[in-house]
């Protein structure tokens, strides 16, 4: 999908950031402000992924979809809660990479999946999930 | 995006997240200060509702986060300040002062009312959602 010259350097920046490690002092930040430690540059707090997962209604039984999901907040937080399938979504691989490692930490590596994808061309079939989560991707 | 979110999305399904946005009916030039000031892609001039609506999406709440996205911007400010040395380290001194200021014009943005944050929960239409 072509991009504009700005879109092109804030994907740059996006790539090059989360090619980078995640510091003690970021995660430090992060755990003292939104109570996590995922590696995210966001500001969604646990308690607000929480109230996401309360209005999606998931359960077991759910298929989720995390649009932009970067290192996987919320979408991993959510797995782990309601134990539902995952699929995460984002350009950067690197990201979707320590998205994964969340997962197996939280045991639900074998509920979900990654797709490197553009959202604005999701390589996914139509009406296949039951619900779907972003955060701060649609600003 | 939104338009592949629709697509994706089976019916009676609900897509829930938040989103930073200006408010309704800013003028050319607030609209101008405002994404001076907020995310790159806070460009977008129609409100997210309007937006989810636009694509197909019934709006079942949406729900203004403004406050508390204030306080968590100012205590992310606050609390890269206090390990700014080892962050200077880890982003670099560029990358650092930059995000640094991204930070301090959000809050500018906030303060002056042209950044909003908003919960926003939608549904797509189907058998038993319920949804109009």
């Amino acid at each position: 999908m072509p991009r504009h010259l700005d879109e092109q350097d804030n994907l740059e920046r996006f790539l090059e950031e989360y090619g980078r490690p995640v510091s003690d002092a970021a995660k430090h930040v992060e755990r003292a402000v939104l109570g996590h430690e995922v590696g995210l540059n966001g500001y969604t707090t646990v308690e607000q992924a929480g109230a996401l997962g309360t209005h999606l209604g998931l359960s077991h039984d759910s298929s989720l979809l995390d649009v932009g999901a970067g290192r996987g907040w919320p979408g991993s937080h959510l797995a782990a809660l309601s134990a539902c399938r995952l699929v995460s979504s984002d350009i950067p691989f690197d990201a979707l990479k320590a998205a994964k490692g969340q997962l197996a930490a939280g045991g639900a590596q074998d509920r979900a999946h990654a797709v490197v994808a553009d959202g604005r061309a999701l390589p996914l079939g139509s009406n296949r999930f039951d619900a779907l989560v972003h955060a701060d991707v649609f600003c | 995006m939104l338009r592949e979110c629709h697509r994706v999305l089976g019916p009676g399904g609900r897509m829930a997240g938040y989103v930073i946005h200006t408010p309704k009916g800013l003028s050319a030039t607030a609209q101008r200060r405002a994404n001076e000031l907020g995310p790159s892609a806070t460009a977008a001039a129609a409100s997210p509702d309007d937006l989810a609506r636009s694509v197909g999406f019934s709006v079942i709440l949406v729900e203004d986060v403004t406050p508390l996205f204030r306080t968590t911007c100012e205590a992310i400010l606050r609390a890269r300040g206090e390990v700014e040395d080892e962050l200077r380290v880890a982003e670099g001194p560029h990358a650092f002062e930059e995000e640094q200021q991204k930070k301090r014009r959000m809050l500018e943005g906030i303060d002056e009312g042209l950044l909003l944050r908003s919960l926003v929960v939608a549904g797509k239409q189907g058998a038993g959602s319920g949804e109009q």
